[in-house]
């Protein structure tokens, strides 16, 4: 949440779940969110990884965290 | 043949009326046959390449799906018994199979689009430096490239990056997998198709639906409205003005550059909707190009709005991977720790943008015009990132209200201005006379309001037909811009002014139209 609210000071991300989908994140900001990610959390998202799914909502990136830490 | 040709225009229509009369099970069958009379009809040669490239993407992206099933099988039947090292191991070297194939796809395809397209321009550039050692020359290929090769290997290549990524299971049946590749309406120009939302739609059947063949003709007759019209009584002044850059003012020259920016976007927006409107018309709903581009306030949400289907590909398919490759990450990294925390957020971003907009210019045209405009573009939107804060303390000092009527208007200007200026570039004839005509509008600019200034030898009644064209198109936008769906808000209008509407924008386009192929050539982007 720390690395989001960083980001995007304005967005209330526990809310919104469609960050992609409506364009509240752009491709600049997911590119920043995935280097933050990597680093924070010691995982490292792909190319396949990259699909409005896994970022559309802060519960989907956890998951997405939560799997890359399983691999 | 183009699109606007009455000749495509009745292939397309005798080809929806047969097409429901063929049952649902064989219609993709009919399409693809369809689609290859099309691409006979533009020249024999054309078929070996494409399909290399259906052969290439058939076998490729089964080879990928059987590896990834083989892992799962694995995986799923010793998962008591690996480790977890050991399933992490396994699951990279199958990886490292599927990318093998993968790059076997992607390398065959954009080697035949390389070599094709850009294979003389390479030659010339290196006999340039050939002659300089005294070296004789290296011939041209001779060999044309087959049409549509830079939005097919596009769209082909895109199909196997999602195959990769496990999004779609790949076709098994080449012929399927050809129709996807040469469907018919969006050959020439695009759009440029995603799998997983054309694939279904193309290979199901469907049944004849008075509203998508409405909606269809209606899309049809405006994009034949904006192409005739708007986009080639247009032509023949910008033609003239670049033609004869070198006797004009920089002024007209400037005048000019305005005039090609709704010259292109009428000729490429009107192709889009006759894409849209005959793939409507068999029940098959594209991927819109243009989402009103002149409404941008920047020139990023710009290339947000234009030719949406090439910016989105080269978002999700060059920009994210070279933006969090290894490379990137770790100089980003390297730049926070020794420079700025800011450097981590920026520097991928950056690197990716600079790849992303070289090729979107060489994807243009192998020139380098074309390549300096897409290198022009991306230092415009890197210039952007890099001063983004400057640029927000620079507003707070201002007082200025981004909310703001005044401050939105004064963004789409600037934006309209800049996509503006850049058309030196392909408004030329050559990457010199770019640099003669961007001379000219700083260093001779003379601005002077007479007819002959504004717009030289052109037709006034041409002009009129034109600006008349421009306003109904702005209206038309606004209307979209605000409400969404223009076919939608119609239907809700009684059926006396729906029918009194497109009466006459059919009334305008066939008396204002400009139909001379000979002076307006085809669509611009078919040269692409």
């Amino acid at each position: 949440m720390n690395i989001l609210s960083e980001l995007r000071p304005e967005v209330d991300f526990e809310k919104e779940d469609r960050l992609i989908d409506n364009g509240v994140l752009d491709s600049f900001d997911l590119v920043s969110l995935i280097g933050e990610m990597n680093d924070e959390f010691e995982v490292e998202i792909d190319f396949d990884d990259i699909e409005p799914e896994n970022f559309n909502s802060v519960q989907a990136m956890v998951k997405l965290i939560e799997r890359l830490k399983e691999e | 043949m183009s699109v606007n040709q009455l000749a495509f225009l009745l292939l397309a229509g005798v080809s929806v009326f047969l097409y429901y009369l063929i049952p649902k099970k064989y219609q993709w069958m009919f399409l693809l046959f369809v689609s290859l009379f099309f691409y006979w009809l533009m020249g024999v040669h054309n078929f070996v390449y494409i399909i290399l490239t259906c052969l290439s993407l058939t076998w490729g992206t089964q080879r990928m799906f059987r590896c990834s099933q083989a892992l799962d099988a694995e995986l799923k039947e010793k998962k008591a018994v690996l480790s977890r090292v050991e399933r992490k191991e396994k699951k990279e070297k199958a990886k490292k199979i599927c990318r093998r194939w993968l790059t076997g796809i992607i390398v065959l395809n954009l080697g035949m689009l390389l070599g094709l397209k850009y294979g003389n321009f390479f030659i010339d550039n290196l006999n340039r430096w050939l002659n300089l050692l005294g070296i004789s020359n290296i011939n041209h290929l001779g060999v044309a490239a087959p049409l549509g090769i830079s939005y097919y290997t596009l769209q082909a290549v895109g199909y196997a990056l999602e195959v990769y990524k496990g999004k779609v299971h790949p076709e098994k049946n080449p012929l399927k997998v050809l129709l996807f590749v040469t469907y018919y309406p969006q050959m020439t120009q695009g759009p440029i198709g995603r799998y997983p939302q054309m694939a279904p739609q193309l290979f199901e059947g469907h049944s004849f639906s008075l509203d998508n063949f409405s909606i269809g003709c209606q899309r049809i007759l405006w994009g034949l409205f904006k192409k005739a019209v708007i986009a080639d009584n247009l032509k023949p002044l910008v033609n003239s003005i670049f033609l004869n850059y070198d006797q004009v003012s920089g002024f007209t020259l400037f005048m000019g550059c305005i005039y090609m920016v709704f010259q292109m976007y009428a000729d490429f927006s009107g192709y889009s909707d006759l894409v849209c409107g005959i793939s409507g018309l068999y029940g098959i709903n594209m991927m819109e190009n243009f989402k009103r581009p002149f409404f941008s306030q920047s020139l990023g949400e710009y290339w947000r709005r234009w030719h949406i289907s090439l910016s989105s590909w080269f978002r999700d398919y060059v920009f994210y991977p070279a933006s969090i490759s290894k490379g990137a990450l770790w100089f980003g990294r390297v730049g926070k720790r020794f420079f700025s925390p800011r450097i981590k957020k920026i520097f991928p971003v950056v690197y990716a943008m600079a790849i992303v907009w070289f090729c979107t210019g060489l994807w243009h045209d192998a020139s380098w015009r074309y390549i300096l405009w897409g290198v022009a573009n991306g230092v415009i939107l890197i210039a952007g990132v890099i001063l983004e804060p400057w640029l927000k303390k620079a507003k707070d000092i201002l007082h200025i209200r981004e909310s703001s009527k005044v401050w939105k208007a004064f963004c789409m200007l600037r934006t309209f201005l800049i996509v503006a200026l850049l058309k030196v570039f392909p408004g030329a004839g050559s990457t010199g006379q770019s640099f003669d005509v961007i001379k000219k509008i700083l260093l001779d600019f003379r601005p002077e309001i007479s007819y002959a200034s504004l717009f030289m030898d052109a037709d006034w009644y041409r002009l009129i037909f034109a600006f008349t064209g421009l306003c109904l198109f702005l209206i038309v936008s606004t209307i979209q811009e605000k409400q969404g769906c223009v076919s939608v808000c119609l239907e809700r209008k009684p059926l006396i002014l729906r029918w009194g509407i497109y009466l006459v924008i059919l009334g305008l386009l066939v008396y204002t139209g400009n139909f001379d192929t000979a002076v307006t050539g085809g669509f611009e982007y078919a040269q692409f």
